[in-house]
């Protein structure tokens, strides 16, 4: 069974909590950068070339990572770009690119984060930075069930994959699409039952225990 | 049916419990059974006969729920239990009542385990997991955290305590899910398909675990040779009835009944014949 991407964080000397503070930063620095301010943005993107290259991340596994989500950001300039009001000034085209591109850099950064300090050091940040623990909880409870929802992926990929003759073209898409829905439905069916095997032991609804001391989990 | 206790207290009784889900469907119609304290009972029917939408009513999940066409689906004659009908309750687990009053010690009582462990094991660590119910008990983190790591000890999983729920192996994962069970302090299990999805040797391990415990135990299963080994009496529901309530070995020995209700008679028991169905 294929599983998930699950590369080992590589824990950096410098503490996650000024990392994630630090990304933070950068992330609403480039969000405030104007639209059609390449020099800006080009800065920003070569300082966190940079840090990536200080935390010793390998370029081929921070990118297959931002590739997963450059769709997503491109879809969200191309649909922001249309009612945009700098739209006039920058044309369709020049308003979606600058908002890809100053949502790839910051998407970049995330994902540099998360691929320098892993889920557990992060969460563990989190908690020390003071976020409220049912957040932190809900979020190591997402990290877990992301897993399980990848697995279902793969399983409905590969079956689909077995019985198609072709997967190339429209048809193609609309397979992907329909493919998506059924795994959203089971992700819900999925979640009804989590609930249930919670309420089962005791659970009233209220707040989860917290996770875990950071450094305990082990594969 | 009544508000008051039954006379005797049965570790488990259910009485006319009727039950719809949400599109109309009837999943039970009926259900009468008495589970002594500490006896061995397997549920066993086809598919879709409601196998599991009993146990979860011993746990009290049901009624109530909404999504997976299992809530709110009542029928006009159809008893609740916990409804507020002037029927009353219609489920007892060690003569209290499983109302919403009684959840709470209900789900101390009742230790449900899932088929798919996934569905249980929803924290970052396998400890935290176990320690979960403890926790929900309002056991000190320090408290529960000891009584998980019996648990894991129990069902030989102490090294995998720290572990992270994704990495173990399905009989593993089965394992970690019967210790968060144990840990709630249960005097009633009930087991949905304990064994299925299982390799030989993962469903023998498990088998011998279930084997050793004392608790009373209802386990809804297809896998019947398992309950030739564990269970003195079966209980088969179809179509939301129970259809045969008797030692397993003459019920899952009787061809008739088996095939009428979708099943068969187990390979061990092939050679025997003992004599008309019954229903």
């Amino acid at each position: 069974m294929p599983s998930t991407d699950s590369i080992a964080p590589l824990r950096p000397r410098i503490d996650a909590r000024i990392a994630l503070l630090t990304t933070l930063v950068f992330a609403v620095s480039v969000a405030l950068i104007p639209l059609g301010q390449w020099r800006a943005l080009g800065v920003a993107a070569l300082a966190l070339a940079a840090a990536g290259g200080y935390l010793g991340v390998a370029p081929e596994v921070w990118m297959r990572r931002w590739l997963g989500l450059s769709l997503l950001v491109g879809m969200l300039g191309l649909l922001v770009g249309l009612g945009h009001p700098a739209r006039a000034e920058l044309g369709w085209a020049g308003v979606a690119a600058a908002i890809a591109a100053k949502n790839a850099v910051m998407v970049g950064a995330v994902v540099l984060l998360s691929t320098a300090y892993g889920i557990d050091a992060l969460l563990d940040a989190l908690r020390r930075l003071g976020l409220p623990a049912p957040l932190v909880s809900t979020l190591a409870f997402m990290e877990r069930y992301l897993h399980v929802l990848a697995d279902e992926r793969d399983r409905m990929l590969l079956a689909r994959r077995a019985r198609s003759v072709r997967s190339g073209g429209w048809r193609g898409w609309l397979d992907r699409g329909r493919l998506l829905g059924a795994l959203f439905v089971r992700a819900l069916e999925r979640g009804e039952r989590i609930e249930a095997a919670m309420v089962a032991r005791g659970w009233d609804g209220q707040d989860l225990p917290p996770p875990s001391a950071p450094g305990r989990r082990r594969s | 049916m009544t508000n008051e206790r039954p006379e005797a207290n049965p570790a488990v009784r259910v009485s006319g419990l009727v039950f719809h889900y949400a599109d109309g469907r009837p999943a039970l119609r009926g259900v009468e059974m008495a589970i002594e304290s500490g006896e061995s009972v397997a549920l066993i029917g086809p598919n879709g006969a409601g196998k599991s939408t009993l146990l979860w009513h011993l746990n009290g999940l049901l009624p109530g729920r909404r999504g997976l066409g299992l809530g709110h689906g009542h029928g006009p004659n159809a008893v609740g239990v916990g409804s507020t009908s002037a029927d009353g309750p219609c489920v007892w687990i060690d003569g209290l009542p499983v109302t919403p009053k009684n959840y709470r010690e209900i789900r101390r009582r009742v230790g449900l385990l899932f088929q798919d462990p996934d569905d249980q094991l929803f924290s970052p660590t396998v400890l935290e997991d176990v320690a979960f119910g403890p926790r929900n008990q309002g056991l000190p983190a320090a408290e529960a955290e000891r009584m998980a790591r019996d648990c894991l000890e129990r069902v030989d999983l102490a090294d995998a305590a720290d572990r992270v729920p994704h990495h173990l192996s399905f009989g593993e994962r089965k394992r970690a899910c019967l210790a968060g069970v144990l840990a709630c302090g249960p005097s009633v299990l009930a087991l949905d398909e304990p064994t299925a999805n299982l390799d030989p040797r993962a469903r023998r391990r498990f088998i011998e675990l279930i084997g050793g415990l004392s608790a009373t135990r209802l386990i809804a299963t297809h896998d019947l040779e398992m309950v030739l080994d564990l269970c003195p009496r079966s209980i088969v529901l179809d179509r939301g009835l129970v259809v045969a309530d008797g030692p397993s070995m003459e019920l899952l020995a009787d061809a008739r009944l088996m095939e009428s209700h979708g099943l068969e008679v187990p390979y061990r028991l092939r050679e025997c014949d003992v004599g008309p169905g019954r229903s």
